[in-house]
């Protein structure tokens, strides 16, 4: 452990969680600088027991690593009480292992994981003393490098980045580190490093784009400013799941984290279109980890860690072809080790409850439904094929199986939505309390009674789903939506059994103008750094009246981006993005929304939504099939 | 079945690791060390393990104790789980002994009646010299009375029952004082005490505090005495508080 920390002891001790700053964890990777030629510093910019949490930092960590040249070590935002105290004392801002000055850096790399961590991108860089804007930067800097979800539009932060690798992250990184290694000993500018970036496959370099604007402010074009550059980036993605490198010693965390297990990625993308979901389009097409890789992982990452739970990570575990024998095998293994297993909702069915019923105590449990939408009309809408009788017949189910608790999850202010769509909500969170009192004869109701938390949140349209082209709802009537609700829930016969809660709005509002926001939006994240906003994405510190204080400065109106009806054929400030779903899809799809259709399912049928062209996976283009997923 | 009782040092940066963590660390570090632990029953079975006092975030440590139930012992006996334990344990906390306990009622956490600390002003928060004989007298009061918490809230409470020694040289205090479940001295509290009759103020940061060990008491022809909780044969006799102030010694 590294006995020289970065603050002294007199500040650690003032300071909430202290931990958070010391490094030295187990499995933490100690390298000598001297005998590498990349330091890479791996920030996730928000608070360590967030970051430490996220599986895919782990996994790059541990990638990059293992590369004997490379030495990756992590960053997370400091918290608003030490960050005061770095600035008063001018102490720059370090990484855990080495508790080396970030600007030291070849690279520092950052994970966008969500539209409300912007300001505490332009945090990290202040408190490391980087240029906020790229073009300010020399090569006494770090290159500064964006990955994640938010990557594939990443327009509203493009002047604080060098680089955004679009997708995933096993494919490029080495052929970006040879190209470092090898401008920096041919002595090139860091505008010509930058160039020769652009040429590798999946990494967007924005300085290298212009963007034009119409005179309404929607965007007339993207145009590499030189022909060898090109004109759209494509994501990266990993063909091959099983043979791709997953870490088997990840960091544990001295402090409870948020995710404080071991986490076994089953699969990646997910077979179901669900049209307000994101994720479900950029990780296409499904691709699954052979079950005998995970036991192996299994067993090697509860050697390495000592953790004490173990959980699968997938976008919809249910999904999984080889759960059945992933988890018979889990359930044995986890038994003779005392280790608790931790399951991702399921989708509720016989075989889920029989699951659930062998690892977690029943009375202490919930079941997840997430219908999404209270009608089945809107259902079909966002094309979400859960129906009620599903879910009644699931929930019976699980109630002949002693099971009291359900949790119900909802969006609101779905396209197309409807009063009835939204008091659906009420009547379906009844209809599952009768369920009850149907399934269990009076008599069998030993320790209290069914209990059902209906949960809504409000939809924020994201880029790159069919949804891209709607209309987000303004504040006011979101909180008249959850009033609506409310009102239906409060008017059901067993709405004694029934608790609603809903989330705020203001952030939801500034998710959706990032979400789909263009470059014009730069200006407006740094100035709302000077004017003070850092952790957004936290309620207690969440500052509306800044931000939109903020808004007007800069002249920029948010609804333009949030409640705007866009046009079919307008060019979306993230076009030059191809994230592997067509454009053409996308539209299908929204057409189909709006007739109410349903798309089925990969497995169902193939759709052509343009990530066949991977050849992996659940498309029936991939020739060497995915371990027993079968297709039409 | 097999209860043992493991003596570990706590050293460098890993000291800001707070008490809950320390338990959560030595759960993950059994499990790697694949020792035969015993666990509790039910769906969240955890290990039954129990510490005899915890240590306040920020102070450095020789001698910290943990209890622990073992199904089966590993092979090389109990030095085997002392070498299957330090083959997993980081870098700055080390297991340095460990003991077989027979008696049922022997708990580390129960067993605690005093520990053992040196203290020393952080650089820039000494006081203006003439603070040692200033200490002796704060403490060779009869009574000393301070605020202090106990489970039942604030109240006045006389801490001198508290000190069994005070011993300054050069410029560490060494202290003995009272500490266990039913309430002890930290000693932070102490000084912190004599700082404020001094009208002077006190951070977390003014003192760096390092626990020489964890004591038991026990009774024999020449008195009561206090010992380590996996005793060495030193003993330290309990008779009325030692207050000195060793000049330049
Ligand atoms: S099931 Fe629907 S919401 Fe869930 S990940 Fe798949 S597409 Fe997204
Ligand atoms: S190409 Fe077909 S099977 Fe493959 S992800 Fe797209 S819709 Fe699904």
């Amino acid at each position: 452990m590294n006995e020289r920390l970065a603050l002294s002891d007199e500040i650690l001790l003032s300071v909430s969680k202290p931990e958070r700053y010391i490094g030295g964890e187990v499995n933490s990777v100690v390298k000598d600088k001297d005998d590498v030629k990349v330091r890479f510093a791996f920030c996730f910019p928000d608070v360590y027991e967030i970051g430490m949490s996220h599986i895919g930092i782990q996994i790059l960590y541990g990638l990059f690593n293992e590369m004997e040249d490379v030495w990756c070590e992590r960053v997370y935002s400091p918290w608003t009480d030490l960050d005061l105290v770095m600035r008063e004392k001018n102490i720059p801002l370090f990484t855990l292992e080495s508790q080396d000055p970030v600007r030291e850096f070849d690279f520092l790399g950052f994970t966008l994981q969500y539209e409300l961590c912007y300001t505490n991108i332009l945090q990290v860089l202040d408190l490391s003393g980087i240029p906020l804007k790229a073009s300010d930067r020399t090569w006494d800097d770090p290159v500064v490098l964006g990955g994640g979800p938010c990557t594939y539009n990443p327009e509203p932060v493009t002047d604080f980045f060098d680089i955004f690798y679009i997708g995933e992250g096993e494919t490029q990184y080495r052929n970006l580190f040879d190209t470092y290694i090898r401008a920096r000993e041919e002595g090139v500018s860091r505008e010509e490093f930058l160039k020769r970036c652009a040429q590798i496959p999946g990494l967007y370099v924005p300085s290298l784009y212009e963007v034009t604007y119409n005179d309404d402010f929607t965007i007339h074009a993207v145009t590499p400013v030189s022909a060898d550059v090109p004109a759209v980036i494509e994501k990266e993605l990993c063909t091959d799941l099983s043979n791709t490198y997953y870490p088997t010693k990840p960091v544990v965390p001295f402090i409870q984290v948020v995710q404080d297990r071991v986490v076994l990625e089953i699969m990646r993308g997910c077979i179901r279109g669900c049209r307000f979901c994101q994720a479900g389009q950029l990780y296409r097409p499904t691709r699954e980890r052979d079950p005998k890789v995970l036991m192996q992982q299994a067993m090697e990452l509860l050697d390495s860690t000592g953790h004490e739970e173990i959980s699968l990570s997938s976008l919809s575990s249910s999904d999984y072809t080889g759960l059945k024998e992933l988890v018979d095998f889990l359930i044995d293994e986890c038994n003779k080790r005392h280790v608790n297993i931790s399951l991702p909702s399921l989708r509720i069915d016989a075989f889920a409850l029989d699951i659930m019923s062998k690892i977690q105590d029943i009375k202490k449990t919930s079941l997840t439904f997430a219908p999404e939408a209270g009608s089945q009309r809107m259902r079909d809408v966002i094309n979400k094929g859960l129906t009620e009788e599903d879910i009644l017949h699931g929930a019976t189910e699980a109630f002949k199986g002693g099971w009291q608790k359900v949790k119900l999850y909802f969006m609101l202010g779905l396209p197309f939505e409807t009063d009835e769509d939204i008091l659906g909500i009420g009547d379906i969170a009844n209809k599952i309390a009768a369920a009850y009192f149907e399934a269990v004869p009076k008599e069998e109701r030993k320790s209290g009674s069914v209990d059902i938390n209906v949960s809504t949140s409000f939809f924020v349209p994201k880029p790159f789903t069919p949804f891209q082209w709607a209309p987000m709802d303004v504040p006011e009537a979101f909180a008249e939506k959850a009033g609506l609700c409310k009102h239906g829930i409060r008017s059901q016969l067993n709405q004694k059994r029934i608790h609603y809660q809903w989330h705020e709005t203001d952030q939801s509002m500034l998710e959706g103008v990032f979400a789909r926001g263009d470059r014009r939006l730069n200006a407006v994240v740094l100035k709302a750094y000077e004017n003070g906003c850092i952790y957004d994405a936290w309620s207690e510190t969440y500052r509306h009246d800044i931000w939109m204080k903020t808004f007007e400065e800069c002249g920029i109106d948010p609804t333009f981006y949030t409640t705007r009806v866009r046009e079919d054929d307008e060019i979306f400030p993230w076009d030059h993005i191809d994230c592997g779903v067509s454009r053409e899809f996308l539209l299908r799809e929204w057409k189909n929304a709006q007739r109410s259709a349903v798309t089925p399912n990969c497995r169902e049928r193939c759709s052509a939504c343009g990530a066949g062209r991977y050849s992996c996976g659940c498309c029936p283009t991939n020739s060497n099939g995915d371990g027993g997923v079968c297709h039409s | 079945m097999i209860r043992v009782r493991i003596k570990f040092t706590k050293h460098g940066p890993i000291k800001y690791l707070g008490h809950l963590d320390v338990m959560r660390y030595f759960q993950k570090a059994i499990r790697r060390a694949h020792l035969d632990v015993k666990y509790s029953e039910g769906y969240h079975p955890h290990q039954l393990l129990g510490f005899a006092q915890p240590l306040g975030v920020g102070i450095t440590s020789d001698g910290e104790y943990l209890d622990m139930t073992l199904n089966t012992l590993p092979g090389g006996g109990l030095q085997g789980v002392l070498q299957a334990l330090n083959d997993v344990m980081h870098e700055g906390i080390e297991v340095i002994k460990i003991m077989e306990l027979t008696d049922t009622k022997d708990k580390a956490m129960t067993q605690v009646a005093a520990a053992a600390y040196t203290v020393r002003f952080r650089e820039g928060h000494a006081p203006a010299s003439g603070w040692e004989e200033a200490l002796v007298n704060f403490c060779t009061a009869d009574t000393i009375n301070i605020m202090k918490r106990s489970k039942k809230g604030e109240k006045e409470t006389d801490i001198k029952p508290m000190i069994h020694e005070v011993l300054i040289m050069d410029d560490t205090i060494c202290l003995i004082l009272t500490s266990g479940n039913e309430g002890g001295l930290r000693p932070e509290l102490l000084l912190h005490a004599f700082l404020q009759s001094r009208g002077l103020e006190a951070t977390p940061a003014t003192l760096i505090v390092h626990r020489l060990d964890t004591y038991q008491e026990g009774v024999d022809e020449e008195g009561r005495y206090f010992e380590p909780l996996i005793p060495d044969g030193s003993k330290f006799y309990r008779e009325d508080p030692l207050i000195l102030y060793a000049k330049g010694s």
